[in-house]
This record gives structure tokens, C-alpha cells and sequence, in this order.
């Protein structure tokens, strides 16, 4: 009797350690996913990386990356917009949680934000066409967080890891953007 | 006189052994043409002779070039280039990126080990280009080179190219433009 209990309940462990295996079985790392459509010529670009990689780029370029959008963004006398800009546009988004903040509404056009949850969602539209963002607060925190703390690229990447959903749509008659972040 | 045209011939058979043993240890690339008009050469180039060479390249006149041509964000992404690839080993097989504009097609994908790139350039018969090449050769070109200050990197030109020419075995390359096509194995 005692060995048919034993043998119960040994089936029973088994049983609870083959289920709990099976969602890490299924788990598997993420993908960062890019498809750029070129409405006029027809031309098409898809990029597929495992997100192990992206996060090596990130942790080995980060810094540098930043420093050359620094260097092009003072060169472009066109953005009007520096870093304290952005800090206080986040600084915004996180002491208004739910409520659309707007960035710009010009030439017919609108662009605005939102902290929705753990996410921000940035929405555009104009004759161009319509765009979409959606980003966990934490690459925001990375990027805008802490004032008189550097932005940290790599630590914003790794952030994007769990995002298992779309980061960038922009589309139009001209064209279409996605990137996403999800399975193989 | 015997002796002597003896020992000439064992120092003869020494040297062929240890001549075949060095290409043998270093690799040997076969370089195929086939031209649409004109002879077509097969020749087999021992990988020893440009390492040979490179020992007679001052290391300061190489890395001097390097560090001109190279700046911060060129310098990290050579090291970059390690991670990057053992990343992109351990995910396995994976079509990375394609782009396609009509009949041109670029692709770039992951095989097993090696990193393989098809270009195909209008229709048949066209231009086409296949590379194949160890996942290894770029981890071995970032090993080959180290952070060096604050921002610059410093590249060992005879290391990288050792590493390249060693991890190279395997490399095939193909190049079709029209009726001629040139083929590099390194075996």
C-alpha cells in the first residue's frame, strides 16, 4: 500500500515539474523586427535580429550613438527642440498619468502623448499619413529620466526587451514603418 | 658525391614537407575563373604567402591608418563585433535582412555557423554575388582589437589578420556578372 502511495506521489511531482517546464519550454528570447515599404518604387526592407544581439550593439555602441545624435541634432538647425526640451516633455508625461500631452500641432497636422499605464503612446497624424509609438516608461526613464544624469542607451535597449508588442507604426500612401518587437 | 647528392635530396624533401605542412596549417585559397571570352584559370594561392608579406608591414604604419580613418563610434563597433556575432551564433538559423526593389534582392541570413549574403541584380542570368563565411571571422576581427584611452581602439594588423585567415576556412565566395563568374574557396 505504502508503495503504491509513493508511487502517487512520485507521478504527482513529476507531473507538477513537467508543467511547470513547459512555459519556459515556449519562452523564447525576443526578436527585434523592422519592414519598411517604399510606396513609390515598390522596394522593401525587412530586418529580423535576435534581441541578444541589439542589447550587444546597445551595450557596446550606446554611448557613442548618443554622442553622434547630439552632434547631428546641434547641426540641424531645423529641430528646435534640446535635450531639456524632452526631459521636461517626460517629466510631463509622468506627473500626468492618462492624460494626452501635446507635442506639436502644426501645419494642419497633431502630435501627441501619453502615459498609459507602464507604456507611453505617441500618436501623429497628418497629411503624410498616421504614426504610432508605444515605448515602456522605462526606456523613457533611461533616456529623459534623472536630471543631471546622462542618458543611458544600453540600459534603454535592455528595457525594450519585455515590450512584446509594436514600437513603431508610420504609414501613409508613401510608405509604411513598422518595428516590433515579439517571437522569431 | 653520392653522400652529398643524397643529403641535398633528404634537405630538398625536408623543406617540400615542411613547405606543405605550413600551407596545409595555414589554408589554401582556390581561386576559380571562368571568363565568357578567354582562358579560364584555377590557381591555388597558399594563405601563408600575405601573412608572410605582412611581417614585413611596420605595425605603427597599419595602426596609424587605423586610428586616422577609424573614429569613436567605428572603433566600438569593431568591438562591437564579438558579442554581436556570438549573439547572433546562439540564435540560430535566421534570415536577417532582405531587401528587395524589383528583381534586385539583397539577403543576409544566419546558416548553421556561418553568415551567408546573396545579392541578385536583375533578372537571368544577371549579376549575382554569394558570400559564406564563418560567423567566427567577426568575432575573431573584434577579438583583435582592444579599447584603447578613453575612446580609441587599438587593432593588432598581424593578429587580425591571422585570426581572419585562420577563422576564414570555409569562406566561399561567388561572383557571377553575366557569362563570368569567379569562385574563391578557402579550404
Amino acid at each position: 500500500m505504502s508503495m503504491m502511495r509513493l508511487l502517487r506521489n512520485a507521478t504527482l511531482v513529476t507531473l507538477a515539474l513537467a508543467l511547470t517546464a513547459i512555459p519556459a519550454l515556449g519562452q523564447e528570447r525576443p526578436w527585434l523586427h523592422v519592414q519598411v515599404e517604399d510606396g513609390d518604387d515598390n522596394t522593401k526592407v525587412e530586418v529580423n535580429l535576435p534581441f541578444a544581439a541589439v542589447e550587444a550593439l546597445g551595450d557596446s555602441l550606446g554611448e557613442h550613438i548618443l554622442d553622434e545624435i547630439e552632434k547631428e541634432w546641434d547641426h540641424d538647425t531645423e529641430v528646435d527642440v534640446d535635450a531639456e526640451d524632452l526631459r521636461a516633455l517626460w517629466q510631463s508625461l509622468r506627473d500626468n498619468p492618462g492624460a494626452w500631452v501635446t507635442i506639436d500641432e502644426e501645419d494642419g497636422g497633431n502630435l501627441r502623448a501619453r502615459m498609459d499605464g507602464d507604456e507611453i503612446r505617441i500618436e501623429g497624424s497628418g497629411d503624410d499619413g498616421a504614426l504610432d509609438v508605444r515605448f515602456p516608461v522605462a526606456f523613457g526613464d533611461a533616456l529623459f529620466g534623472e536630471e543631471g544624469t546622462e542618458p543611458d542607451l544600453a540600459a534603454a535597449i535592455r528595457a525594450l526587451a519585455e515590450h512584446d508588442d509594436v514600437l513603431v507604426s508610420v504609414g501613409g500612401d508613401d510608405g509604411r514603418v513598422r518595428v516590433w518587437i515579439g517571437p522569431r | 658525391m653520392l653522400r652529398l647528392l643524397g643529403l641535398l635530396l633528404a634537405a630538398a624533401l625536408i623543406s617540400a614537407l615542411l613547405f606543405g605542412a605550413c600551407v596545409a596549417a595555414c589554408g589554401v585559397a582556390v581561386v576559380s575563373v571562368v571568363a565568357e571570352e578567354g582562358p579560364n584559370v584555377v590557381a591555388p594561392v597558399p594563405l601563408m604567402l600575405p601573412l608572410a608579406a605582412l611581417h614585413f608591414v611596420p605595425d605603427h604604419l597599419v595602426n596609424d591608418e587605423v586610428h586616422e580613418h577609424m573614429d569613436a563610434l567605428e572603433g566600438a563597433a569593431v568591438l562591437a563585433l564579438g558579442p554581436f556575432a556570438r549573439a547572433l551564433e546562439a540564435a540560430g538559423d535566421a534570415e536577417l535582412v532582405r531587401v528587395t526593389d524589383g528583381e534586385d534582392e539583397v539577403l543576409i541570413a544566419t546558416e548553421g555557423d556561418d553568415l551567408v549574403i546573396r545579392v541578385r541584380e536583375g533578372g537571368d542570368p544577371g549579376n549575382r554575388v554569394f558570400v559564406r563565411t564563418p560567423l567566427r571571422v567577426l568575432e575573431d576581427i573584434g577579438d583583435a582589437c582592444e579599447a584603447w584611452g578613453d575612446s580609441e581602439v587599438s587593432c593588432h594588423p598581424l593578429g587580425m589578420a591571422r585570426a581572419l585567415l585562420s577563422a576564414a576556412r570555409g569562406t566561399e565566395i561567388a561572383v557571377r556578372d553575366g557569362e563570368t563568374r569567379v569562385d574563391i574557396t578557402v579550404w
